[in-house]
């Protein structure tokens, strides 16, 4: 039974380290959700396999509630699971992930719920679940579909578990602060002693003190920094600008600096940079040979690609 | 010829909820049809489904396809043969594909554009081993799923990814493979409570062996344990509780087992608008909610599991857990929506985009209050509330209860209206004014409620049909279907006098005033008006009445402008149709157009008496002097009808007597202006040519 927060972490870790994924580190750049990592973003493009697992902070600025809510904070923990091709146990796999938490399923309700994801500036689709557990969404769970404009093929299955609210039913509080992150020699460290003061601090650089006018500034920037390394055949340099403009995007919403329509706009922008990220990645994939690939599934992408041009 | 029951299961992964009752049925309905054209006789369709599985049974299906004669057609006599008779390498090539040697035993084909050899043959019907496959393959790849998907290293689409078939006939599996799983008799149970395999030996012990591995696999026998159970916990809690059928059914396509918890909140909740508390515990966690014998909102919820829990009240507090924030932020956003006044919130609705090329909400909102203060006037109720109303209805757009639960539009502004001190019947105007929400919804009353949801209504179909928003084929973004429907449903329920054609121009008029560069958008209310009158179609379909009688009382002189009264009309002759006087108005009106077609009725003379010659002329004129009078004094729609059956005798001896088409075109044009005169009496109630009589 994962009994503090870093437990949990440790114990999915472990989990799905034996189930073959490797495990790697969170991504050294703000982004609203693990999706963006390049380990799921980028590796969801094109027929090579991949299987990984880490943890991903999050950042969604306009989520800030200077940690009073119980459950809704500004920066949070992802647990993100992908594993491509999508194993025909993929859901078992889970569900025994819960089990090695010490979750029991004939006491807990746990259901597959529909909800299908979709991410506008990502241009990426899928279709699955949230998990519930006695009724709190605990986990998401997707079969990618698209991902910036590519089909994805073979398909990435992707578990993302909230970190946060799965700990509140391991360890029975009702709010993220009464977390306990770890016990040390010298006591207890709970979530609040770990991040209260900076939930504080960034709902209120969020809301009223991160800057419109670099932001916007930075927002452009990278815009063209991403089509200038694009020019240059660099997707993953290109990539990072992507994350860049999208928190910057992300700031100025929270800022409420955009209104409805410049909205739709930024969210088409950011599209299409990730788009055009997307298929240069799969294009310097294509040079390299899918080195990762099945045969049978390399084959089908080369022809298709060829077909395309 | 041996008959046996046919049990195709599919196991998936979990099915969306809200198409599991699509599925069911459509699989159901494709393998009959299947069979059916594949000539297996059968009995009769069973249908079954959880989220997990799709399943169908057919009963007693014959074990061979009925024999039957193929026809090939081969190729034209003139192809087939030389001109000496000779058959030719083209008729040799398709002997030989039909297996035979000799050309006399083909047939001939002829049709006007020529002849040729055929080729038929007496098949002997094949069996159901052989046919499975292709009847279950066509059945699923044709099941309608708007988002199908692929998974792993497949190519094939399905709804969600599938795990295992069973395929019986009898006792005997059926060999199928499809999304590369070979069908058996295996099955599956609950996911937990019986996650082992369960043999199926046949379809007839389907559901029971299903039962004994938890798992209901009838939908409907799904819904009546929930429904059941929940009022079973309803009654301990001395509870009332209402069974939406659409929760029901959302409810039952969550769970293979249904099992029933209830659960409780903080009583200081309550003082949250109750709206908002059963939005949380309804979209959000799909929970029941109870009212007290007062009809009062209770602190309870009924949740429906999929668990026999070993420890159910881990289970209940783990729901009471996920509803509590859920209320805490409803709790939290209403407190702060009623800091600030809605007048405070109208500013903020100019930020807010209607449509773009159109304007803000803010605008809309004064136009809506412009058009439903006209409304108001030409219908006899406060213009002036009205016009508050219609400033007010759209501010609760801004506030945090409506963008968290967006369900709550309007009913949160007369929420938050009353805590201003506004008016009462403004309150309940702004509250009512998006309904009809759909079908089975009801509409605002008579008063400022229905002229705000008219006002409404009509500005966003005018406007939004002249940025080409107009629905296309099944593409209605912006619901205008919806709301045009609306428009008919307020004012037939309310029997409202208004002119519809009037309102329009108001729209347009009200539009053009909000937003100078509006004037180069072409708002065509010609359009809207057809729109709307087509949707009187689906109106009186649903009460059994057929469209040609709507389609005649549409084409009244001028075309419908008082809906209601166009009402009255349609039922009257709907109910008259077949009656004799009616068919006789519709002969009489048929001949009437007939002598009128090709004249300009417009540029006939007055009717001038000194030129009649006989009685029957004097008489058409007197009697209908005397109906135009009793049709306008005439109380209701069928002393109308009645009035113009009256006329028929005069106007028939009129046309026996009298000859319209004589040379003189002075006597002419005088007795075509009598016949016109008849027609337009009759025209001012419908268009009777157009009754399809039977």
């Amino acid at each position: 039974m994962a009994r503090t927060f870093q437990d949990l972490v440790l114990a999915l870790q472990k989990y799905w380290s034996k189930e073959g994924c490797i495990i790697m580190q969170p991504f050294d750049l703000e982004m609203g959700a693990g999706t963006f990592h390049p380990a799921t973003f980028l590796r969801a493009i094109g027929p090579e396999n991949w299987s990984a697992a880490y943890v991903q902070p999050c950042r969604r600025p306009t989520d800030g509630r200077y940690g009073e809510n119980p459950n809704r904070y500004q920066y949070y923990y992802q647990f993100q699971v992908v594993m491509k091709p999508s194993p025909t146990d993929l859901q078992e796999l889970y569900l025994k992930s819960l089990k090695a938490l010490g979750i029991d399923p004939l006491i807990h309700d746990i259901r597959f719920v529909e909800d299908n994801w979709e991410s506008p500036s990502l241009g990426a689709w899928g279709l699955g679940w949230e998990v519930w557990m006695d009724g709190m969404e605990i986990t998401q769970f997707t079969y990618f579909q698209q991902v910036g404009g590519q089909e994805c093929y073979p398909v990435m299955g992707e578990i993302t578990y909230g970190l946060e609210r799965l700990a509140l039913y391991l360890q029975e509080v009702e709010d993220f602060q009464e977390l306990i992150w770890t016990e040390t020699p010298e006591g207890k460290i709970t979530y609040a002693d770990v991040f209260h003061q900076y939930e504080v601090e960034m709902s209120a650089f969020n809301f009223d003190a991160a800057s419109v006018k670099s932001l916007n500034e930075q927002f452009n920037f990278c815009e063209t920094e991403v089509n200038r390394l694009l020019s240059i055949d660099l997707p993953l340099p290109a990539y990072e600008y992507v994350l860049k403009a999208s928190h910057a995007f992300n700031l100025l919403d929270s800022r409420r600096a955009i209104s409805v329509t410049e909205r739709q706009r930024f969210i088409l922008r950011v599209r299409t940079l990730s788009r055009a990220v997307a298929s240069s990645y799969l294009e310097s994939r294509r040079i390299a040979g899918f080195p990762l690939a099945e045969d049978d599934a390399r084959e089908y992408v080369m022809k298709e690609l060829k077909n395309a041009k | 010829m041996r008959n046996e029951d046919l049990l195709i299961e599919i196991g998936t992964e979990e099915l969306p909820p809200g198409l599991l009752k699509t599925l069911i049925t459509e699989m159901a309905k494709n393998l009959g049809r299947e069979l059916d054209e594949e000539g297996f006789g059968f009995k009769e369709i069973k249908l079954y489904g959880t989220p997990r599985r799709l399943a169908t049974i057919v009963t007693s299906v014959s074990e061979r396809q009925a024999e039957r004669q193929i026809e090939r057609r081969g190729p034209s006599i003139e192809v087939a043969f030389s001109k000496t008779g000779q058959p030719t390498r083209a008729l040799e090539g398709f002997l030989k594909s039909c297996g035979i040697a000799d050309a006399d035993a083909l047939g001939r084909l002829k049709s006007d554009k020529g002849e040729w050899v055929v080729f038929r043959e007496n098949q002997k019907g094949k069996c159901i081993t052989e046919k499975i496959q292709g009847i279950v393959e066509r059945s699923l790849t044709r099941l309608s799923v708007s988002r199908p998907m692929r998974w792993g290293s497949r190519r094939e689409e399905f709804v969600r990814p599938v795990h295992w078939i069973v395929a019986l006939y009898g006792r005997e599996v059926l060999d199928v493979e499809l999304f590369g799983c070979k069908s058996s008799d295996i099955s599956y149970g609950h996911r937990f409570m019986h996650p082992e395999p369960i043999c199926i030996n046949s379809a007839e012990e389907y559901v029971e062996t299903c039962r004994a591995a938890k798992v209901i696999v009838d939908s409907g026998e799904r819904e009546e344990i929930i429904k059941g159970k929940v009022r079973e916990e309803a009654d301990k809690l001395d509870g009332i509780v209402e069974l939406e059928e659409a929760l029901v059914e959302e409810v039952s396509g969550l769970v293979e087992w249904p099992e029933v918890l209830s659960g409780k909140f903080e009583e200081r909740f309550l003082a949250v608008p109750k709206e908002a508390l059963i939005s949380a515990m309804k979209k959000h966690q799909r929970y029941f909610h109870l009212r007290t014998e007062k009809g009062e909102l209770m602190n309870r919820f009924i949740a429906v599991t999929n668990i026999i829990s070993k420890n159910p009240a881990v289970v209940i507090a783990g729901n009471e857990r996920v509803i509590k924030p859920r209320l805490t932020d409803a709790e939290f956003f209403f407190s702060k929506d009623i800091e600030g006044g809605l007048e405070e919130k109208l500013h903020k609705l100019e930020k807010v985009v209607f449509q773009s090329e159109i304007g803000s909400y803010k605008e809309k909102a004064i136009r809506v209050s412009d058009v439903a203060s006209f409304i108001s006037r030409k219908a006899g109720w406060d213009q002036k509330k009205a016009a508050r109303a219609g400033l007010l209805c759209k501010a609760d757009l801004v506030s945090d209860m409506v963008e968290e639960f967006p369900d709550l539009q309007g009913i949160m502004g007369g929420y938050y209206a009353a805590l201003d001190g506004e008016d009462n019947e403004i309150c309940s105007a702004i509250k009512c004014h998006y309904m009809p929400n759909g079908a089975g919804d009801d509409t605002p009353s008579a008063g400022i409620g229905s002229a705000l949801a008219i006002a409404d209504k009509l500005d966003t179909l005018v406007s939004i049909f002249a940025v080409g928003g107009a629905p296309t084929g099944s593409k209605d973004p912006y619901a205008l279907r919806r709301q045009a429907l609306g428009v008919i449903r307020i004012i037939l329920a309310n029997k409202l006098d208004i002119d519809i054609k009037e309102c329009l121009v108001e729209t347009r008029r009200a539009i053009l005033k909000s937003r100078e560069e509006l004037v180069r958008y072409h708002f065509d209310i010609d359009e809207v008006y057809e729109f709307i009158m087509e949707r009187l179609g689906n109106v009186y379909q649903d009460a059994g009445i057929e469209s040609d009688v709507v389609k005649a009382v549409r084409g009244q002189q001028g075309g419908i402008r008082d809906l209601s009264e166009a009402d009255e009309h349609i039922k009257v002759i709907h109910a008259q149709k077949d009656s004799v006087n009616l068919r006789c108005l519709v002969a009489l009106s048929k001949r009437v157009a007939n002598i009128l077609s090709g004249v300009d009725e417009e540029l006939l003379p007055s009717i001038r008496r000194e030129l009649y010659e006989g009685d029957a002329e004097r008489n058409l004129d007197n009697r209908m002097q005397e109906a135009e009078e009793q049709v306008a004094e005439a109380g209701d729609a069928e002393a109308v009808l009645e009035i113009l059956t009256r006329q028929a005798p005069v106007v028939e001896e009129y046309f026996e007597k009298v000859l319209v088409m004589v040379e003189e075109e002075e006597k002419r044009l005088n007795r075509l202006a009598s016949v016109a005169r008849v027609k337009k009496l009759f025209l001012a109630v419908a268009d009777f040519r157009v009754l399809r009589l039977s």
